[in-house]
């Protein structure tokens, strides 16, 4: 294997390799297969671009100086490297000889490459997304190992699902068993739309099936539980929501999914008719109409009584925009209220009237006013 | 491979009555007024649409008492003949 292939794919451009992925990640879709070298993936969720280095130069690789000179980006992943790296940092920094960012779908986790001598070293891969567990192997001849796994990229997505999940509260065992799985699993592939993405009831069984389709057949059976635990973790979420339902609907003790709904659907129904009619109760509006109109009686009999002097003769429109309709309606009324408005002639509580010129029409002002509050004041006449 | 064709044979058994559910969450869902004017209906989940029901019969649930004590202190307040004409056309 010439060493300038190896340049041609190790200095692939960064973008142009995380775009599917990036691509895929928004759409909650899993990527595809990693080759499996594998090891126990470590789900982290690191920036793209990370740099790796090369074996210490205490162990003297000796290899060409990459083409490109690697763009000084310290990430974590170079942290992670640096204390695997020599004692001294100064030799070895003149030493980097390549920078390797590397897709891991198209990146074979361990590269030969054979460079002077006995060395052959294998270039880390794909730790720019996954971030991984990096071993290094001395052997005795000088041969030099950096493997690395990179199986943590559909970790990350994953991961971040289920935190997602643990934000909404909703965490429950399935759902950590199912991600600790899929850490451990190179290939992830199906279902994480199950976790956060709320689908229909069939829905979400088709979209699984298309994921697991689209995997491969080696792995259907892990997707197909994978997909079990979802789907069994969202039934139980919905048999929770459905028990919460039966105790807001009084004797309702269908056991039956469709008895329930049907049942719910009904009570929805009555509830609904029930807010929309009693406001609208033909008794119940006019008894607050005929409570407002006592409560204008006995205000327009407080003011004829001398304590309004400044209004002038009773049920004659104010200065105020006082239409007429209402006093003349009042004063209909009037002849047979008059007695006990009189004795009830304490002033009656209203504190709306200050503001009653303001209004066009005090019957419909109050009449809002106590729509809007619940309290009416006592009306201590009686007709 | 047993486990699963016992799976497939369980839904395709209680396939009819899935899609019973499935339309009666629909029409539960059209009665909600939350999910009523979602962009697509078709996408809301069952157990949101479970969700938003519960939420929503509390709602209710309290707007009736409200209005229900609204009525009683008005039939307190008001002649119990009167009181009463309107009771019986309350129960009615």
């Amino acid at each position: 294997m010439a060493e300038d292939e190896m340049a041609t794919w190790l200095h692939y451009p960064l973008e142009d390799l995380y775009s599917d992925l990036l691509g895929d990640n928004n759409n909650q879709t899993t990527p595809t297969q990693l080759p499996a070298v594998a090891a126990t993936s470590v789900v982290r969720q690191q920036p793209q671009e990370a740099e790796q280095i090369w074996p210490p130069a205490a162990i003297a690789v000796v290899v060409k100086p990459p083409p490109v000179p690697p763009p000084p980006k310290p990430t974590k992943n170079f942290q992670m490297f640096s204390r695997m790296r020599g004692k001294d940092p100064e030799a070895s920094s003149s030493l980097r000889p390549e920078l390797t960012v590397v897709d891991s779908n198209t990146t074979p986790a361990l590269v030969t490459m054979k460079s002077l001598g006995e060395v052959s070293s294998a270039f880390p891969s794909g730790g720019g997304i996954g971030g991984s567990d990096f071993v290094l192997d001395r052997k005795e001849s000088g041969e030099v190992t950096v493997s690395s796994s990179s199986g943590g990229y559909s970790g990350g997505p994953s991961k971040a699902a289920a935190e997602d999940a643990r934000d909404k509260g909703i965490k429950n065992e399935a759902e950590d068993r199912k991600r600790k799985r899929r850490e451990n699993d190179v290939s992830l592939t199906p279902s994480t739309t199950a976790i956060d993405q709320d689908v229909e009831l069939e829905g979400d069984d088709d979209d699984d099936k298309k994921h697991s389709r689209g995997s491969h057949g080696s792995k259907r059976s892990r997707a197909a539980e994978v997909h079990n635990l979802s789907e069994r973790r969202r039934r139980d979420r919905i048999n929770e929501k459905m028990k919460a339902l039966q105790e807001l609907i009084p004797r309702c003790n269908k056991s039956d999914k469709a008895s329930m709904l049907d049942e719910a659907i009904e009570y929805l129904k009555s509830l609904q008719m029930q807010v929309q009619v009693l406001p609208s109760i033909p008794p119940f509006d006019t008894l607050i109409l005929v409570s407002v109109k006592l409560k204008l009686i006995n205000f327009y009999q407080m003011m004829s009584m001398g304590s309004g002097p400044q209004f002038g003769p009773r049920f004659t429109v104010p200065p105020i925009h006082m239409p007429s309709s209402p006093a003349s309606n009042f004063s209909v009324n009037q002849t047979s209220i008059q007695a006990d408005s009189v004795r009830s002639s304490v002033p009656v509580q209203s504190p709306g009237l200050p503001q009653l010129p303001n209004v066009a029409d005090p019957l419909n002002y109050v009449f809002l006013d106590m729509n809007k509050s619940v309290k009416i004041p006592a009306v201590s006449s009686t007709v | 491979m047993s486990s699963r064709r016992s799976r497939s044979r369980q839904t395709g058994g209680s396939r009819i009555t899935d899609d019973q559910i499935q339309d009666l969450v629909s029409k539960l869902q059209q009665l909600l007024p939350e999910l009523h004017n979602t962009r697509r209906p078709d996408k809301v989940s069952a157990s949101r649409v479970l969700q938003e029901t519960c939420n929503y019969i509390k709602t209710l649930h309290r707007e009736v008492d409200g209005l229900s004590e609204r009525l009683s202190q008005l039939l307190e307040t008001t002649d119990t003949t009167q009181a009463a004409l309107i009771r019986s056309l309350l129960m009615q």
